[in-house]
């Protein structure tokens, strides 16, 4: 049975390192990836009667971040069981406790120090949750990468 | 009217659109007249037969009470119309004949009302309904006439009303027409004049790209398909002799100019052998570049068909390495294969092998050439659909406000001065991706490097997701 990850993301190329890092033990066998955004969702009836879940990722996610998916699943086929993004809105740490039961997380992967940014206007860190979780938390130190030409570029995917 | 031939397709564009809305508004109109003049005949008629039964009952009714209350019924309800007369003919009378020529009515109108019931009939303005009465002893014919002044006034209006809206609509229906018939193809037009303007001496224009994606924009990029080929051809027609010249000249200069100095005077064995070498190095690299000059020649631009075949990216990426390691052996090129995918068939593209090797090394010499032969990563990556290249090198770099004409012809960057080149690699590499639908980036930051990424489609060898 596959285990499942859990990694918080900010759809940026970058943000796929921690992807990369979760893969690279030898004996990893096989994983079922959850790539985590959390937004705030509005709790204005009308709005929550056109809201679309699907719309919303859409619209954060480019095409470069798409296909640099694409890529690792590719490399990474006998390890990547499935790979999908999830959208937490939740406020409270019981809601993403129960988000976690949820998706039978295995263990969230927590980059150190959080430098994901809030790429939509009601994004929200999800840091404290993981923190006061009580799943197995890992933390990966992760430095941003400096100024490089190809920031923000599917060319970025390499540089991981 | 406008002869066939030389009528304009905006001009029949215009024509149908105002026939039909024309159509359309005379066929609406005319139906609506006809079903009022309809509707207004068939009241007006259950008018008179109306008054014919309350006459016939206050007139031939024996009773006096009823009489009293008809009349009054008919003197409060029933307004008069204008010119209303009634007549009351015994059906038994014998005279029937002579009774409808002093009234001027058909006599197949008084057989009606007696075979029927009812009749109706018309006389110019003047509308007669019949009924057949039965009395207390005897049947009447009983038969009333008005004059239909109101209805015709009406519908006089309605008709007037109606030519004056059709004629309005008419005169919106053309100008909407021409307007319309402009907007269509007004792009069209556009696409024209672009196109007229673009020469052989400016063969690197192109059409503009729409964002919309209909008809029209499939017309621009089919015609900047077109141009790329052409440009493609043109170019590399035109620099193939000053290239080539260019090329050949420096091996030659050594050659002769070794071969001056060492027949100056009398050398020992060692300094011969030392010249000779010189001499057969010089050598094999024009050999080198006679073949790869024949190489461009062979690579299907001046005219012949493209043959679009299965390329494997990653053999191709050896391949290119080899060359250029041949071409020049102080490179430091390091192919980085990490992300490369397991199944090599994901790594096959659409595409022509020559051309596509032509473009790499294009890029990979570009990038060992302007960071002074430094280490220069090779990325492979494939999505499924996509092939990404990225080759990075830590040179030079581009200057920002430079960075958009880099693929113009013969534009060579403000910070090139030291290197020897001719501007044409970059275009001619633009050119052949763009032929294979792919997209080229060229980020770079000056100083630090410079990042290039080729995003290849896999053309039909799509694989499943």
């Amino acid at each position: 049975m596959a285990r499942t990850l859990l990694i918080p993301t900010d759809f940026s190329i970058e943000s796929l390192w921690l992807l990369k890092e979760a893969l690279r033990p030898v004996q990893i066998g096989k994983v079922s990836i959850i790539l985590l955004h959390c937004v705030y969702t509005s709790d204005s009836i009308v709005e929550l009667l056109f809201f679309s879940r699907k719309e919303l990722v859409d619209k954060l996610i480019n095409e470069d971040f798409r296909d640099a998916c694409k890529i690792l699943r590719r490399k990474y086929t006998h390890h990547i069981e499935s790979l999908r993004i999830e959208i937490f809105s939740g406020n409270t740490q019981r809601a993403f406790k129960d988000f976690l039961l949820a998706n039978h997380i295995d263990e969230i992967l927590l980059p150190h120090p959080f430098g994901l940014k809030n790429v939509h206007r009601d994004s929200f860190s999800p840091e404290p949750f993981i923190r006061n979780c009580h799943a197995v938390v890992t933390e990966v130190a992760w430095q941003p990468s400096e100024d490089i030409p190809e920031k923000n570029k599917l060319a970025a995917i390499f540089l991981l | 009217m406008f002869s066939k031939s030389s009528m304009k397709t905006q001009t029949k564009l215009a024509i149908f659109f105002f026939l039909a809305s024309m159509a359309t508004i005379v066929v609406l109109s005319a139906s609506v007249y006809y079903f009022i003049i309809q509707y207004s005949f068939t009241d007006f008629y259950k008018r008179l037969e109306i008054r014919g039964v309350v006459t016939a009952k206050a007139q031939l009714d024996q009773e006096e009470a009823s009489q009293a209350v008809l009349q009054e019924v008919r003197r409060l309800h029933l307004e008069r119309l204008p010119e209303e007369k009634e007549y009351f003919i015994p059906a038994d009378d014998g005279e029937l004949p002579q009774t409808a020529d002093s009234l001027g009515l058909p006599l197949n109108f008084f057989h009606q009302i007696l075979q029927e019931g009812e009749a109706t009939h018309q006389k110019e303005n003047t509308f007669y309904a019949g009924i057949l009465y039965q009395g207390k002893q005897d049947k009447y014919l009983v038969i009333v006439s008005a004059n239909n002044y109101h209805n015709l006034q009406l519908l006089s209006h309605l008709r007037n009303g109606f030519l004056l809206a059709i004629l309005i609509v008419s005169l919106l229906a053309l100008s909407m027409a021409i307007a319309f018939s402009k907007k269509v193809f007004q792009p069209v037009k556009a696409i024209t004049r672009r196109v007229m303007e673009i020469s052989s001496k400016n063969l690197h224009l192109r059409l503009e790209d729409r964002k919309v994606n209909d008809e029209i924009s499939e017309l621009s990029s089919t015609f900047n398909n077109m141009l790329d080929r052409l440009e493609t051809a043109f170019e590399t027609q035109n620099n193939f002799i000053s290239n080539a010249s260019h090329e050949l000249n420096t091996p030659l200069t050594s050659i002769i100019g070794q071969t001056d100095v060492t027949l100056a005077k009398e050398r020992t064995k060692q300094e011969y052998v030392e010249t000779l070498t010189v001499v057969q190095r010089e050598a094999g690299r024009l050999e080198k570049i006679t073949k790869s000059l024949l190489f461009l020649a062979q690579t299907g631009l001046t005219g012949k068909a493209l043959t679009f075949d299965k390329v494997r990216m990653d053999q191709l990426l050896w391949d290119v390495k080899e060359t250029i390691d041949k071409m020049n052996p102080r490179n430091k090129v390091q192919l980085n294969f990490s992300l490369m995918p397991d199944s090599p068939e994901l790594l096959k593209v659409k595409g022509n092998n020559q051309l596509l090797h032509l473009a790499l090394s294009n890029l990979i010499n570009n990038a060992c050439k302007y960071s002074n032969n430094q280490a220069v990563i090779v990325s492979i990556a494939a999505s499924g659909s996509k092939v990404i290249l990225v080759v990075k090198d830590q040179g030079i770099g581009i200057p920002e406000d430079e960075l958009k004409f880099i693929f113009d012809p013969f534009f060579r960057g403000s910070n090139t001065k030291a290197f020897e080149g001719y501007g044409i690699g970059l275009p001619l590499t633009r050119n052949i991706l763009r032929l294979h639908q792919a997209d080229l980036e060229v980020v770079s930051t000056l100083n630090k490097g410079t990042t290039v990424q080729v995003v290849l489609p896999t053309g039909h060898y799509t694989l499943d997701q």
